[in-house]
């Protein structure tokens, strides 16, 4: 009898997992698992198991549900512990019996997952030791049931068994019958396993025939010890041809610290990108990234440069510099913004002529220029006066317009709005367009007439798609018959354009067809077309006819994108 | 205390606390190996070592939060929580939230607040270089009141608003500013709007203080409306006085529109995004007056004002609604109200965006409140164009399956083709009724855009067709992102012009010189790991013209 129990467990084990694996060979394949291992196992966890099957009368443990709803989730822990720890067959038995009410309590952010994780586990463990049997049965009927309500966290009461008793998972599953894919349990389990006992784990992969399952749980092992041994994954990630494990062996070394880190880069070799992780390094041992292989042609995440910079401590700010030569260009000068950044916090002047002496005057674009742009920016931000005498102490050049443009829209927004005019002089670069759009808008803000004048007057060559939008959005919010009257008299040419388009874009909220007229003043073809969706788009929702129509007659823009738009409209 | 004391009560704490939470921490690789973590088997206490030993105890605790931490882990990380100096509590914070790294996480966020309860001043002291350094770039993320460093400085602005307000005070001109004096106005200790006032006017006029005048009038209308308005009306700057006066009003009209109306048009105001407010909840009480209020509009104000209005008199009295709005041209779809652009400084840079206001269509108003008589006007309609537009709008509007099939059953060929993709995603919620009514569709241009709908509505579909499987794919793509995630799947498109469409609008918006855009497209390519052959396929020009002609 108790041989026939045990069997209809383990069958229900291998059910369950193979069903929630979800393929149909895998049910099969799971379903044919016999369950002699099971049954060794359990018994022996029986045997040492020291359960209380009796509950100390003197002691009055709270009630589970009353200690899952407290809001702490430590003083929660503290409770359901309690709870756990005296809990008899006959209570465990009781939660079984309601699959609804089986505790899956809610917490404050920060510990949800984690308590509900660790409840779980201790619950589980308790259980196992006391009512082994009867404990696997029953998770797997909540299961079942958990699964027929649809519930979004089915498979987390059999991820706890992979995760609390993985030997049973992993044993009921691999008994010599071929398996073709890992489950979910089983892949919790190996992970499980791992992380106490690898050896253990690695005796498992022997049992399995397919070396692609072979393959999927060595990775899964091997990932598990890569936390703790960040050049072994290397190795193994080379061995087994796995990506994602350089990933888990550079996260582990960057823990670890920068010393372990560069032997794991060298070691990686070029078979990883390891850009950001060299960026990271460049702060804290440049001496030795110069012999790194991949350091020179290494892409840099800026926004997590510059967070890491903003951790470095002196030295490594001094070691930095006294390096900086020797770096790669493409490195140094994406690092050497981040640190002068960082610096800038608290020693802007400082940081500002440390990387002066990097930059490149002559040259407005240069890369190098963006170490002393940064710490000028910070500068302006924090201590305007200072920031700005020390501007106007340079020496005439293209950097120091570069300078002025950048600081322009804090100036501005400080309430200085003429003075921002003054050190602002435009370059034609498209990174300041957004700088000319801020002063657009803020001028607007001020005086929309005023703001459309300096828009007419802004040199050629200027980037000034955004500031021409932000202009006319303020003209037609103030009196659209005056801002159409404006966008006519605006001298031809691309800035006509730009404006026209803007205007095209407000116009078309009132009135699409009206503006649909103003679509064909567009001369350029690409602005054209982006005025013209900007009309369909408003079209489409009034009257859906008409919107296809026109845009099928439009005229004056990309053939190819015009013959295509056709076919695909809706 | 001497120092003898002091290191017995140390080794004392640091004992008990090593007792209760190595068994768990023990079993925590990471603990024993982050540079942080300390070992924590070697945690027997001498005198000499109590210093390390604390260490050691911030570290286990580190251990703790960082990992996936036992029942009995969590437990005696309650125990010890409070043993810890407030010096140990902030290490502990700042090895889980370093300096100006990143948003910080849920666990952050709860032991911050845990500090925030059991020592104020020890949290503001965590707390405070972070915002300053916070405020010295603008936010790193485009909206920083819904992150969860907005959700943390909001906190601790409320448990902390003197010193919220003095933070804000030296950043004046940023958005954290702005946020923080909200926060902290909003939680002031004297709790009447004149004191508040009255602090707030103690602020650097700016960016920051005009923010948080529309918050303590937002608040001080809820209270008392009226000496809400008299205070607003008093405040002599222009901008601050209109911005106040705009929050009370708009605040007003939730709960007495008429005497907002009233208070709109006795303080002069020219904010057509208000009286729009206003006149929305007026019509939701008195529908006639504010008919009656609109009559006196300009045509510019008429048109701007009337689409909220009609939709909240459409829920009462469709026909007299829909029709007065058809009478004066207005668009009974859905319609942008405003889109604006900003340019704004965030975490150093420059940032761009575009922000449109939607309102939703009086005709999805009326025929999702009163179904029967929308229908009764539709069908009133004149025969011709205009009321097979307002069937097809009707169609596209209406939430109830089976009346927005019957509505698109009446609708000639072109307009069925319009409406079937928008029909089909609708049926996101319910794929089995779509599929049902997707096979009673010919196979042709409808099917083929119900089809497609299905495809960008996300549902599972099992075509039997490779017409309808095409179509599937092609809203599939038009809805999901164009990412190179996305891109392996073109090749399940069997008609080439398709694919290639498809192909070419994935990288329309790539703008900029042809090399650039072939590089990103053949980074596109590369991750989605496309064979030779497609690429080919897909980028060759030549072939593209064939195919096309």
């Amino acid at each position: 009898m108790r041989l026939a129990v045990l069997l209809g467990i383990g069958f229900l084990v291998s059910f369950a997992a193979g069903r929630w694996a979800g393929t149909p060979s895998e049910i099969n394949a799971a379903a044919r698992a016999p369950a002699l291992p099971l049954l060794t196992i359990s018994a022996s966890r029986l045997a040492t198991a020291q359960p209380s099957l009796q509950r100390d009368p003197a002691a009055t443990p709270p009630r589970l549900a009353d200690a899952l709803a407290i809001e702490d989730p430590l003083a929660s822990a503290a409770q359901a512990l309690a709870w756990i720890e005296a809990a008899t067959i006959e209570d465990f038995r009781q939660l079984a019996a309601d699959p609804e009410a089986f505790p899956l309590p809610e917490f404050r952010a920060g510990f949800k997952q984690e308590c509900r994780r660790a409840l779980h586990d201790a619950l589980f463990d308790r259980w196992f030791r006391i009512d082994s049997d009867a404990a696997l049965a029953a998770v797997l009927r909540l299961d079942d049931a958990w699964r027929k309500a649809n519930r979004t966290d089915t498979g987390q009461l059999l991820a706890t068994v992979a995760r609390v008793r993985p030997e049973l998972v992993l044993e009921s599953q691999l008994n010599g019958e071929a398996i073709t894919q890992l489950s979910k349990p089983m892949e919790v389990a190996f992970e499980a396993l791992a992380a106490r006992d690898a050896p253990a784990a690695r005796r498992y992969l022997q049992q399995i025939s397919d070396a692609a399952v072979r393959r999927s749980a060595e990775i899964i092992i091997e990932q598990r010890l890569a936390r703790v041994d960040p050049l072994a994954a290397v190795a193994a990630a080379k061995k087994l041809k796995h990506q994602s494990l350089y990933w888990v062996a550079l996260q582990s070394a960057q823990d670890i610290g920068p010393g372990m880190l560069r032997q794991v880069i060298a070691s990686i070799g070029s078979d990883y990108d390891t850009g950001s992780y060299l960026s990271w390094l460049l702060l804290k041992e440049p001496e030795a990234i110069a012999e790194l292989p991949g350091a020179r042609e290494a892409k840099i995440h800026d926004v997590t440069l510059k967070a890491l910079a903003n951790q470095t401590t002196p030295e490594d700010r001094e070691r930095f510099l006294a390096s900086y030569e020797k770096l790669p260009e493409a490195l140094r000068a994406d690092a050497g913004a981040a640190m002068a950044s960082g610096w800038a916090r608290t020693e802007p002047e400082k940081a500002a002529e440390s990387a002066l002496t990097h930059a490149r005057p002559e040259d407005r674009e240069h890369p190098e220029n963006r170490a002393v742009d940064q710490a000028f920016r910070r500068w302006v931000k924090n201590a305007p006066e200072s920031a700005l005498s020390w501007w106007r102490a340079l020496p005439a050049s293209p950097l120091r317009n570069a300078l002025g443009a950048s600081a322009s829209t804090y100036v501005a927004e400080g309430g200085d709005l003429d003075l921002a005019l003054e050190i602002m002089q435009p370059g034609a670069s498209k990174a300041e367009e957004g700088t000319i759009g801020r002063m657009g808008q803020l001028l607007a803000e001020r005086d929309p007439l005023e703001a459309a004048d300096w828009l007419r007057a802004l040199p050629p060559e200027a980037e000034s798609k955004i500031a021409a939008r932000l202009v006319v959005e303020a003209l037609h919010r103030g009196d659209p018959t005056a801002a159409a009257r404006w966008v006519e008299e605006f001298p031809a040419g691309c800035r006509r354009d730009e404006v026209a388009v803007a205007f095209i874009g407000q116009a078309a909220l009132r009135s699409p067809d009206g503006a649909a007229e103003w679509v064909r003043t567009v001369d350029d073809p690409t602005l054209r077309q982006d005025a013209a969706l900007a009309v369909y788009e408003r079209w489409r929702e009034s009257d859906p006819a008409a919107a296809n129509s026109w845009m099928r007659a439009l005229d004056g823009v990309d053939s190819e994108w015009h013959a295509r738009f056709v076919r695909m409209m809706r | 205390m001497s120092r003898h004391s002091l290191a017995l009560v140390a080794i004392t704490a640091v004992g008990f606390a090593t007792g209760v939470i190595s068994p768990s921490l023990q079993r925590s690789e990471r603990a024993m190996t982050h540079p942080a973590g300390g070992a924590i088997s070697t945690l027997s206490i001498s005198p000499a070592r109590s210093q390390a030993a604390s260490g050691e105890l911030v570290g286990a605790a580190l251990g703790a939060l960082l990992d996936n931490p036992d029942l009995a882990g969590l437990a005696r990380l309650g125990d010890v929580l409070p043993l810890l100096r407030t010096e140990q509590v902030k290490e502990l914070l700042d090895r889980l939230h370093p300096f100006d790294s990143d948003s910080p996480s849920a666990r952050s966020e709860w032991l911050f607040s845990w500090l925030l309860t059991h020592n104020k001043s020890a949290a503001t002291a965590w707390i405070t270089p972070r915002l300053v350094a916070l405020a010295q770039d603008g936010p790193a993320e485009p909206h920083p009141e819904n992150s969860r460093w907005g959700k943390i400085f909001r906190t601790w602005a409320a448990a902390a608003p003197e010193e919220a307000f003095e933070v804000a005070r030296d950043y004046p001109r940023s958005g954290l500013g702005g946020e923080l004096l909200s926060a902290a106005i909003r939680a002031w200790p004297e709790r009447e709007g004149s004191a508040r006032l009255a602090a707030l006017l103690g602020f650097p006029a700016g960016r920051a203080r005009a923010g948080a005048f529309e918050t303590l009038f937002l608040d001080w209308a809820k209270q008392d409306p009226n000496a809400a308005f008299a205070s607003a009306q008093a405040v002599v700057a222009e901008g601050e006085r209109d911005r106040g006066t705009a929050a009370v009003v708009r605040t007003w009209a939730e709960t007495d529109a008429a005497a907002a109306f009233a208070a709109y048009q006795s303080g002069g105001m020219k904010d057509i995004a208000v009286l729009s407010a206003v006149l929305e909840n007026l019509a939701r009480t008195d529908p006639r007056y504010a008919i009656a209020a609109l009559a006196t509009m300009s045509s510019e104000d008429l048109s701007r004002c009337s689409p909220k209005v009609v939709s909240e008199l459409a829920k009462h009295d469709p026909a007299a609604a829909l029709s007065w709005a058809m009478e004066r041209g207005f668009s009974l779809g859905r319609r942008v109200e405003k889109m604006w652009s900003q340019v704004e400084h965030s975490g150093g840079r420059l940032t761009f965006s575009i922000i449109q206001h939607f309102i939703s269509s009086p005709l999805a108003t009326a025929i999702e409140s009163q179904p029967d008589a929308t229908l009764t006007w539709l069908r009133a309609l004149p025969t011709g164009t205009e009321r097979e537009r307002m069937y097809e709008l009707a169609a596209f509007a209406a939430r109830d399956h089976h009346l927005a099939l019957d509505l698109f059953s009446t609708l000639g060929p072109e307009a069925r083709e319009r409406a079937a993709y928008g029909l089909a995603q609708r049926f996101a919620g319910t794929p089995e009724i779509a599929s049902k009514w997707i096979e009673t569709l010919p196979d042709g241009p409808v099917r083929f855009q119900a089809m497609a709908g299905l495809g960008a509505s996300g549902q599972a579909a099992k075509p039997t067709n490779t017409r309808d499987r095409d179509a599937w794919w092609s809203g599939h793509f038009e809805s999901a992102p164009h990412s190179a995630g996305s891109l392996e799947h073109l090749v399940n498109i069997s008609d080439p012009v398709l694919r290639n469409d498809i192909f070419q609008r994935m990288f329309e918006t790539v703008r900029g010189s042809p090399e650039e855009r072939e590089r990103v497209i053949d980074k596109a390519m590369d991750d989605a790991g496309l064979s030779e052959e497609w690429k080919r396929q897909l980028t060759d020009e030549e072939w593209k013209r064939q195919l096309t002609e």
